[in-house]
């Protein structure tokens, strides 16, 4: 018996699959990098790195691994960046397309979790295109390709390394901008679970709910479609069956490790052809008010979205439940739906994660709400969430409760 | 001045846009014929326009309008012939051309719906962003209440 939408209409007559990045899995993949880039066609006759990463990585040892790795090779490392910030900014992102430009680089390598890498190919853009990174907020608004980028997650979570959109916070303006096109989307992405295993375990809880927000948002996005079904359906699987033991077990347990590489990466495939929707629309909006990781933030909302979303697309969290090992028991979707939900809120609870992000210091005066309601009506995923987003006491409701009032 | 979405103010976009190497030039890419259904305005009349584009050059845009509910339009299947059919209330489309509401806001609203090749419309985003923008640009009168066949102000 099939566990993903049974005989529902196909929902999407109209949507394309490219997934263009090569993805290569293994222990010690990266000290392998050299001789795989000298066979990589993609990459002829370029040699000089931007290498940007950031103090944690630098600090867990995981730079020298890389440089090491290309040392005595055909690769020269003409620039480092190891400064991105925990959200990396459009200031960091000028500064990064400087710094690989007056090194005159000719391809980059971005070593980190998603906010390495989004700063990396946001800078990307920067430097091949000129002009300002406001030119590019959007869809498709990117002029000329970007010079190749190779992405090294040291995080399960974000899927960046096969993503087409890049998210860098404007701290001025308070508000994330997120650039989308497939000119800057990674030619490499190289999987070593070996970098994963030094992640703290509240990193591990954080990324991996980031990872399994994707997947649920990409089954039930607008644009969903059985080629991300699939995936994402998968992907649950994996992360539900090893997100408590990767967090347990403070990286010695390696298999555990790639299997949420891999799972995360595979919601980066899901959520790229089927974006999330309002999970992320307000999660980016929290964090972009207050200091709030990604993941935590996505992973929050998601409960009370699914809630919001349960009438449209009960079917979509049924296969969820089943996906995170809830028994079906020949319950309705609805039932079902519901159970997934209480499911989550169990798995949270184990890694520690809270329900709201009052909890996390987020503040509940009225003109942070208001703030909240008004700008994540104003980001892209909005658009792909199944239910319709308007100023409406719903969705009023819906953000209160993620904020926790 | 001409009256918003009526036969006048499409013509003067037309204008615009053909005029406009800046247009021309970001839109290169924007090719294929769009229906626009906007309902309810204040003329009481829902009205359909279709913009065909060749290499970002308007060709030509058509106007119809008929009292509200204009049922047999409200009604009527998307066709494949149009690279994508808009609809939206007239309210919103005339927020949306004043700036007052995001692109992004009105795609996440339950009451814009687009339909058809969204795969494409996608790639052509840096046209459509200049022609939203270049029809923004012309003066028009929002606030009517009685309006001709070609939707201008009577």
């Amino acid at each position: 018996m099939s566990q993903i939408f049974r005989n529902v209409p196909l929902h999407n007559m109209d949507f394309q699959w490219w997934n263009p990045t090569r993805i290569i899995f293994g222990n010690g993949k990266v000290r392998d990098l050299a001789d795989d880039l000298g066979l990589d066609w993609q990459f002829d006759g370029r040699s000089r790195a931007c290498v940007v990463t950031d103090q944690g990585v630098k600090g867990a040892g995981l730079l020298d691994y890389l440089l090491d790795a290309l040392k005595g090779s055909a690769i020269e490392v003409a620039a480092v960046f190891d400064r991105v910030l925990e959200e990396a900014d459009r200031e960091q992102v000028y500064e990064i397309a400087k710094v690989a430009a007056d090194a005159g680089a000719d391809f980059w390598i971005a070593l980190g979790g998603g906010s390495v890498m989004d700063a990396c190919k946001a800078a990307a853009v920067l430097e091949s295109n000129g002009g300002e990174l406001e030119d590019y907020v959007g869809l498709y608004l990117v002029p000329a390709e970007s010079k190749p980028i190779i992405c090294i997650p040291t995080t399960a979570g974000t899927g960046s390394e096969v993503t087409w959109g890049a998210v860098v916070m404007d701290r001025a303006q308070k508000k994330k901008l997120i650039i989308g096109d497939y000119k800057f989307i990674p030619k490499l992405a190289v999987l070593d679970p070996e970098l994963t295993k030094s992640l703290p375990r509240h990193l591990v809880a954080a990324t991996a709910l980031d990872a399994l927000t994707h997947s649920i948002g990409a089954l039930a996005s607008k644009d969903r479609q059985d080629l991300s079904n699939a995936i994402a359906f998968r992907a649950v699987e994996m992360i539900a069956d090893n997100i408590e033991q990767a967090w347990h077990t403070n990286g010695e347990n390696l298999d555990v490790r790639s299997k949420m590489l891999i799972a995360s990466c595979m919601s980066g495939i899901a959520f790229q052809t089927a974006l999330p929707g309002a999970d992320h629309g307000i999660g980016h909006t929290a964090g972009a008010l207050h200091h709030l990781h990604h993941g935590l933030a996505v992973a929050i909302a998601n409960l009370y979205v699914m809630e919001f979303n349960m009438k449209e697309v009960p079917h979509v969290y049924a296969t969820v439940a089943r996906a995170l090992g809830v028994k079906d028991d020949g319950l309705p979707d609805e039932v079902l739906g519901m159970k997934a939900i209480e499911r989550l809120r169990d798995l949270y609870a184990r890694v520690g994660v809270k329900y709201s992000y009052k909890d996390y210091g987020f503040p509940t005066d009225e003109s942070t709400v208001e703030a909240l309601i008004e700008q994540s009506m104003d980001d892209a995923c909005m658009a792909f969430n199944p239910v319709g987003i308007s100023r409406t006491p719903a969705f009023e409701t819906l953000v209160r409760r993620c904020i926790g009032i | 001045m001409v009256t918003y979405y009526g036969k006048s103010w499409l013509e003067a976009c037309r204008k615009n846009l053909n005029e406009s190497a800046e247009h021309l030039k970001k839109a290169a890419k924007l090719n294929g014929k769009f229906m626009f259904r906007v309902w309810d305005g204040p003329d009481g009349k829902d009205r359909v326009a279709v913009w065909d584009f060749a290499s970002g050059k308007c060709t030509s845009v058509t106007f119809e309008a008929k009292p509200a509910p204009w049922k047999e339009l409200r009604e009527s299947p998307y066709d494949d012939s149009f690279v994508t059919r808009f609809s939206c209330p007239f309210n919103m489309m005339a927020r949306l051309n004043r700036g007052e509401m995001s692109p992004l806001k009105a795609l996440a609203s339950p009451e814009y719906k687009v339909e058809g090749k969204k795969t494409q419309l996608f790639k052509m985003m840096p046209g459509l962003n200049s022609w939203n923008e270049h029809n923004a640009k012309v003066a028009c009168d929002y606030a009517f209440s009685k309006t001709d066949d070609d939707g201008t102000a009577v």
